[in-house]
């Protein structure tokens, strides 16, 4: 007889603080890439966490972040799905119109603030596509593995590296073009 | 015997998967050798590294206030479940 307590509410919980809690700082910051918005991310987070307690005694105990990652993804297709059905046919856009909506509001005032105090790294990085911008804050700004940012999109990981390659080489191209600024 | 050093093209092609440490080890001892021996190639993997770094440095904070309202959400998953 084994001693070890994999099933049931004891084993389910031990698991749960083993795999998921100590994972919590990431999944913050992920759902903020993916919402760009702190209340959304919150939100997007509590329902992984409910999610992921469900299906904890399922989990083999092997990358425990690249699974919150991808239980992360399916959290916000849904939520998305609740919102704007019609939206589903493609779920990479799917999440890239989804968070333009939400950042257009929590963007508008902060982008009028912060305009004169703007780094040219970070001019260079709003100036990025969607798409591409989620990709270099996962991976740069969030250090993802190229694996772990594919789990949370939902995308290939091959399409991750030309993402994430060619948005560097458009941010250098921005920095070059931008002038000196005076001091 | 010493390994064939690779082309620059070749370090130029992995260069942006080596600076995430992606690579297997060979290849990233391979990339490092050439970045050592090639100005050229050691300058650009200077730039991009530089701006991967600026990139690191836009981080947000973590938001304490909001990490210990999950922590707490977490505890209740578990208690409301067992109770």
């Amino acid at each position: 007889m084994s001693n070890a307590p994999s099933t049931g509410p004891v084993g389910q919980d031990a698991r749960f603080n083993e795999y998921v809690v100590p994972e919590l700082d990431v999944l913050y910051r992920v759902a903020y890439s993916i919402t760009r918005n702190k209340s959304d991310a919150e939100d997007l987070v509590q329902d992984t966490l409910l999610r992921a307690y469900r299906a904890i005694e399922r989990f083999d105990g092997r990358y425990p972040r690249a699974w919150l990652l991808t239980i992360m993804r399916n959290a916000q297709v849904n939520r998305v799905r609740r919102k704007r059905p019609e939206l589903m046919h493609d779920p990479d856009e799917t999440m890239a119109r989804m968070a333009d909506e939400s950042a257009e509001a929590a963007d508008a005032e902060s982008q009028l603030l912060d305009k004169e105090f703007e780094a040219p790294i970070e001019a260079a990085l709003a100036a990025l596509p969607e798409k591409f911008r989620r990709v270099v804050e996962l991976v740069d700004l969030n250090e993802l593995s190229y694996q772990e940012a594919a789990d949370a999109l939902g995308i290939p990981v091959g399409t991750v590296m030309s993402r994430l390659h060619r948005a560097r080489r458009n941010i250098r191209q921005h920095l070059e073009a931008s002038p000196l600024e005076e001091t | 015997m010493a390994q064939k050093m690779m082309s620059c093209r070749d370090v130029a092609l992995r260069l942006q998967t080596y600076l995430d440490g992606e690579l297997d080890e060979t290849r990233m001892e391979q990339i490092r050798a050439h970045l050592d021996a090639c100005v050229d190639c050691g300058l650009e993997a200077d730039v991009f590294a530089d701006i991967k770094k600026d990139l690191a440095a836009q981080a947000i904070p973590a938001d304490s206030d909001a990490l210990a309202r999950l922590r707490e959400f977490s505890a209740r998953i578990a208690e409301e479940a067992n109770g």
